[in-house]
C-alpha cells in the first residue's frame, strides 16, 4: 500500500493505519534527530512529538510532494526548535551524553576512554557550532544516506544548493574542530 | 603538499576514494605536520561517532506510545471537519458583529453627551445643532 492510500484512508476516519505510516518511517525520523541531538532519549521523544504533529496536519498534506519529504520536513523544524530551545539545558544533557557509552568502554584502559570522551564532546560540540542549513544538509547526507536530489526536495533548494551546502559544512567542520582542539591543549 | 591540500583531500583519504598516490603523498604529510595530524584523528573520530550514532536504536514502544497518544486524542477527523466549518464561518461572523457592535456603541455614547432640545422649540431650530455655537454677549462684556 502507497503513502498516499494510507493517508487516504487515515484522513477518512481510519486512525489505526497511521501505525503503517509509523513503522515504515519511524526509523529515519529517529536517526535524523540523533544526528541534531546527539541523544536517545531526546530523539525518542522528539519522534514521538513529530509523528503527532503529522497526524494533525495530515489535512494539510496535498500530495504534491512525497509524504518522506512532508515529514522529513517536520521533522527538521522540530529538531532546529529544539536545538535553540534546550541551550539552557545543555549542562545537563552533557552529563548525560558523556555516561552514554560507559558500558562499551568497560573494558578500554581508563585514559583512552577519557580521550575518546573529550573527543566525542569536541566533536558534538563542531557539529553543533554549524549553521542550521549546512547542519540539515551535512545530517541527512551523513545519517540518512540521502541523495542531493532528495536533500534538494527536503529543504526546497537546488542540487547545486546542497552541494555546496554540504561541502561548506566540511570545510566549517575542520575548522570548528581545529578551533577547539587548539583551545583544549592550551 | 600543504596544509590547504592536505584539508582538501583529507574527507576522500578517510572515505577510502583518494587515488594511491595523493594517498602516500598526504600520509607523508600527515608523518610531519601534527596539526594536519590532529584534524586527521578528529575528522576520523566524527567518522566513527556517525556511523555508532546512525546504529542508535529506536524505542521498541515507540510505535505504541504514538498509537495510544493518538487514541486518547478526541479530534476524530469527522469532527475536525465540523469544527473547522464552524471556524471559518463564526469567526469571521463574529469578528463583523463586534466591529458593528463597537461602531454603534461608539455613536450612542457619543450622542449622550449632547445637549437635550427643548420641546418648546420651533420646528426648524430643533434641527439646528447650537452647541458649538458660542454666544455672542461673551465677547460683548469686554
Amino acid at each position: 500500500m502507497t503513502d498516499n492510500e494510507i493517508i487516504k484512508l487515515i484522513i477518512e476516519g481510519k486512525k489505526e493505519y497511521f501505525r503503517i505510516l509509523v513503522e515504515r518511517y519511524q526509523k529515519k525520523i529517529f536517526t535524523t534527530l540523533v544526528g541534531f541531538l546527539h541523544n536517545t532519549e531526546d530523539a525518542n521523544d522528539l519522534t514521538q512529538d513529530v509523528f503527532i504533529k503529522a497526524f494533525q496536519s495530515l489535512r494539510s498534506f496535498r500530495g504534491d510532494a512525497q509524504f518522506s519529504t512532508w515529514i522529513y520536513r517536520i521533522t527538521i523544524n522540530a529538531a532546529i526548535n529544539k536545538t535553540r530551545k534546550s541551550g539552557i539545558f545543555k549542562y545537563f544533557r552533557q552529563y548525560e551524553l558523556e555516561h552514554e557509552h560507559d558500558k562499551s568502554d568497560a573494558d578500554e584502559n581508563p585514559e583512552s576512554v577519557l580521550i575518546k570522551k573529550e573527543n566525542r564532546k569536541l566533536i558534538r560540540k563542531a557539529l553543533n557550532r554549524l549553521p542550521d542549513k549546512q547542519k540539515t544538509a551535512f545530517i541527512l547526507s551523513k545519517y540518512n544516506e540521502l541523495s542531493q536530489k532528495e536533500i534538494a526536495a527536503i529543504m526546497h533548494t537546488s542540487e547545486s544548493a546542497v552541494e555546496s551546502l554540504i561541502h561548506r559544512a566540511k570545510v566549517n567542520l575542520q575548522q570548528n574542530l581545529h578551533l577547539f582542539n587548539k583551545k583544549v591543549k592550551t | 603538499m600543504n596544509c590547504t591540500k592536505c584539508s582538501e583531500i583529507l574527507d576522500e583519504y578517510l572515505a577510502g576514494t583518494l587515488k594511491p598516490e595523493l594517498s602516500a603523498q598526504l600520509i607523508q604529510h600527515l608523518n610531519h605536520c601534527q596539526r594536519c595530524y590532529d584534524l586527521y584523528h578528529l575528522l576520523s573520530h566524527t567518522q566513527e561517532l556517525i556511523k555508532e550514532e546512525k546504529n542508535y536504536s529506536v524505542n521498541p514502544f515507540l510505535t505504541e506510545r504514538i498509537m495510544s497518544q493518538l487514541e486518547h486524542q478526541h479530534s476524530d477527523y469527522s469532527e475536525n471537519r465540523l469544527i473547522q466549518l464552524v471556524h471559518k464561518v463564526a469567526r469571521p461572523a463574529l469578528i463583523a458583529a463586534s466591529m458593528i457592535l463597537a461602531v454603534f456603541t461608539g455613536i450612542a455614547a457619543g450622542n449622550l453627551t449632547v445637549r437635550l432640545i427643548k420641546p418648546n422649540l420651533p420646528a426648524e431650530l430643533i434641527l439646528i445643532n447650537d452647541n458649538e455655537i458660542e454666544a455672542t454677549y461673551n465677547y460683548l462684556n469686554d
